[in-house]
């Protein structure tokens, strides 16, 4: 069920209405962990199974973990670990080791088929969750949850189910003793944060229809149009995936639980270690927490601290998919942060910042072609006619200035929310959205959001507007978000 | 909270929402506005003002009296050849001097043949409405030639929709026609609506995200994420009585009718028809009916790796035809135009 559907609508607005009478804390929760599994079965029931089949084995690994000593603590963690990695490894990763393998096997003459295996809608989000819950609690750094209900309710989440914010226990596990459901306050932010997702996904459907015939056929299009629809591609998995995790946060609001914050204007970043700390910041935080640090992170010395640097970020490439191309896509971002490290421990000088946000953009937008092509052929036919004057099919849309010119605005009402309280920006910032009966609310997990009101004709004007040409506006076939298959 | 500030709220809702209705109709005259007037024979057609279309393409379009597109530099007092058709012809996608009927008058001008070609197309008819209405147009504009085109589904799903002008099977098994003009039915409330959508940008496109919003809801399909496409009936022609409806075409227009089927470009297997294409293509040879379908110039888009259809904005292979998309289909009626000659025909 994507958000942008209209059955999501129906289902939110009947979870919410059997969340609103004064029921106890944990009927609550238990309603919220049954339309989340059906929220899940929704897309294939027969992988509900798989969902609550994770969900026991970590809590059980998490229980036992507790009271056992040190050696069967390990254990159990393995144990853990095994199930949830190897569940990840068959779904996402057996035919490409297939494929590899009969790469190298075919010049010996074996091969072994393809498999047909359905990979399980949101499994490497719920599989990197339930496992921060089990190291976790294996590092004594969370207690292990007592209700077997709250810990599948925490699994199970529907707003972050399928592709994130990746949400730690530790952040969502203390929510749960909250008395959940709609309150006006709850409804006026969520719904708001909900509609700047739904916009940003207007925003990634409607640049995805230039990007995608490019992408599959580079050699047909002109070289201005392979650069606009670079530049389109950056702004479109921006657009799509952290209108997503608003569409999340928005939902979850609703609810009345706070989900983190995921993206935090990443493109404004002046270095690509900047970058990595405001893009998929659940992602990077996780990756840092659990495989950089426990690899030795920066604490073996200058050689091994580059070596820990590119093999997280190789994995976390392959984490995106099963191909060669997510790999040399993590590759080069791996690079460019040793680099800019070696460049930080030389203490060379940095590059003024709008220089620096320039430079980090255009990496960042020629990193993303790798990303998005299906082949190196077509990564490698995308570059060469980027770098050469490619005569051809000219392929821009007559309102891709327009999104672009909206994401820039976007951009720079973002940057002025983000500016310290009190100062010019962002007194002035304060003193508009005051006519507009809007207010900025920070959260401390969620990060700072705009809550419109309809307490002024001004306000309701805009809210009542917003809504409407996000509905015009809209891609209305299916699309799912990009996240939706990693 | 009192019932004064009740309707305070109220009444600055309502103030704000007619502004918000007034400011979209505004912006989306200049986005995507396709004016109509109501035409005693034909019903709703395109109106003086001129059409705009950017949501799919960038075109604007004129059209004169009677619902027929402006072409630019058109023979005087030359013989019509009049072509039917939906919103592929009415093309509003495309600028007037782009549409192929503008360029296949182009075209025989320059080749010493000068007749007026006469785009009639309006978006949502289908076959059944060409049948009825063939008197109407004959009355209206005394073609030389009928130019109809059609796709798979205007003989096919939209061919037997209740909703407009469709056919039927009589009791006797044979087929028959039941018209539902498009105007005269229904209460006031209806005809409002249907003359509000006439001259309401806003109106247009809200029910056109209306209708995709509703295509996505009956698409979900839940709980089996393998669940097998519907096989389309479209690819079924046997299905449906296509030799006589196509019969029925040529009966009325008396045999001058040229059958010009737009068939699906797939790059993958630019030279395979697609079975309703194939069964109307057999139908035509059989009879030695005039029928051309842009399958014919499929070839030629696959080796350049574009594609007759789809824009930037709406999609690649998608939806109407381009600029490229309307040369091409020009030049095909321009050799059925000459194939017509050589037989003494036109």
């Amino acid at each position: 069920m994507v958000f942008s559907n209209p059955w999501y609508f129906v289902f939110l607005a009947v979870v919410l209405v059997a969340l609103a009478p004064p029921l106890s804390i944990p009927a609550k929760k238990k309603i919220l962990a049954v339309a989340s599994c059906f929220f899940y079965a929704c897309w294939d029931y027969r992988y509900l199974g798989l969902l609550l089949f994770i969900s026991v084995v970590d809590y059980v690994c998490a229980a036992k973990m507790d009271a056992a000593a040190p050696t069967a603590r390990r254990r159990w963690l393995t144990a853990s670990l095994v199930s949830n990695l190897g569940l990840l490894g068959y779904f996402k990763y057996t035919n490409f080791f297939l494929d590899n393998l009969n790469g190298v096997g075919a010049s010996f003459g074996f091969h072994l088929p393809h498999q047909d295996i359905l990979l399980p809608a949101g499994i490497s989000f719920f599989t990197f969750k339930t496992m921060s819950y089990v190291i976790d609690v294996y590092r004594r750094e969370l207690a292990p949850v007592r209700s077997l209900w709250d810990y599948v309710t925490f699994v199970t989440f529907f707003p972050e189910l399928i592709a994130g914010p990746i949400v730690r226990a530790s952040v969502l596990l203390p929510q749960m003793d909250r008395s959940i459901g709609p309150r006006r306050e709850r409804l006026g932010l969520g719904a708001s944060i909900f509609l700047l997702g739904f916009t940003k996904k207007m925003i990634a459907d409607r640049i995805g229809t230039m990007v995608t015939p490019v992408f599959e056929r580079p050699t047909t299009f002109s070289t201005a149009t392979l650069w606009a629809v670079a530049l389109g591609y950056a702004l479109q998995i921006y657009c799509d995936f952290s209108g997503y995790s608003d569409m999340a946060i928005g939902s979850a609001k609703m609810i009345g639980y706070d989900l983190p914050e995921n993206f935090a204007m990443p493109y404004l970043s002046a270095d690509i270690t900047e970058f990595w700390r405001r893009w998929h910041m659940t992602l990077s935080q996780w990756l840092r927490d659990y495989l950089y640090i426990p690899l030795g992170g920066n604490r073996l010395g200058t050689g091994r601290t580059y070596v820990n640097l590119m093999l997280t970020m190789l994995l976390g490439g392959l984490w995106h998919g099963a191909s060669w191309n997510f790999v040399v896509w993590g590759g080069l971002h791996g690079v460019a942060l040793a680099l800019h490290r070696l460049g930080r421990d030389r203490a060379r000088p940095r590059l003024p910042r709008a220089l620096g946000i320039a430079t980090t953009f255009v990496f960042v937008t020629l990193c993303w072609i790798p990303f998005r092509a299906s082949t190196f052929a077509e990564t490698r036919a995308f570059f060469a006619g980027l770098f050469s004057a490619q005569a051809g099919l000219s392929w821009i849309a007559p309102e891709f200035w327009w999104l672009v010119a909206l994401v820039a605005i976007g951009h720079v009402v973002g940057a002025l929310a983000r500016e310290p309280e009190g100062s010019g920006a962002s007194l002035r910032l304060q003193s508009l959205l005051s006519r507009l009966d809007a207010k900025l609310v920070s959260n401390p997990i969620s990060g700072p959001y705009f809550r419109l009101g309809t307490g002024s004709i001004l306000g309701a004007y805009v809210v009542l507007a917003w809504v409407l040409f996000a509905f015009l506006f809209a891609v209305t076939d299916s699309n799912p978000f990009i996240y939706f298959q990693f | 909270m009192t019932l004064r500030s009740v309707l305070a709220g109220l009444l600055r809702l309502c103030i704000a929402a007619a502004l918000v209705l007034a400011s979209g109709e505004l912006v989306m005259r200049r986005y995507c506005y396709s004016p109509r007037v109501l035409d005693p024979d034909f019903g709703f057609v395109p109106a003086g003002n001129p059409t705009i279309c950017k949501k799919e393409g960038d075109g604007v379009g004129h059209w004169g009296k009677r619902g027929i597109r402006r072409s630019p530099g058109r023979p005087a007092g030359a013989s019509n050849i009049l072509v039917l058709g939906d919103s592929l012809t009415e093309a509003e996608q495309v600028d007037d001097d782009q549409t192929f009927t503008h360029l296949l008058e182009a075209r025989l001008v320059a080749e010493g043949r000068p007749y007026a070609v006469l785009n009639a197309g309006i978006e949502g008819l289908a076959l059944p409405y060409y049948v009825e209405a063939a008197p109407a147009y004959e009355r209206a504009f005394s073609p030389r030639w009928t130019i109809v085109a059609i796709s798979a589904d205007d003989v096919a799903g939209s061919a037997f929709s209740a909703i407009a002008t469709h056919f039927v099977k009589n009791p006797d098994g044979t087929l028959g026609l039941k018209a539902n003009p498009p105007v005269g039915r229904g209460g006031p409330v209806r005809q409002f609506v249907r003359y509000a959508r006439a001259h309401s940008a806003l109106l247009q496109n809200y029910v056109l995200q209306y209708e995709g919003y509703a295509r996505s809801v009956r698409a979900f399909r839940p709980f089996v994420a393998t669940k097998k496409k519907d096989d389309p009936p479209l690819s079924h022609p046997e299905r449906f009585p296509v030799r006589e409806e196509l019969s029925m075409l040529e009966e009325r227009f008396q045999g001058r009718v040229t059958i010009l089927f737009f068939s699906g470009f797939r790059p993958e297997d630019p030279d395979e028809e697609s079975p309703m294409g194939r069964a109307i293509l057999d139908i035509c040879a059989a009879e030695g009916w005039s029928c051309r379908s842009t399958r014919e110039f499929s070839r030629q888009f696959a080796a350049s790796g574009t594609a007759p259809a789809g824009f930037p904005n709406s999609g690649f292979n998608w939806g109407h035809l381009n600029t490229a998309g309307h040369a091409a289909v020009a030049a095909l009626l321009d050799d059925e135009v000459r194939r017509l000659g050589e037989r003494g025909l036109l």
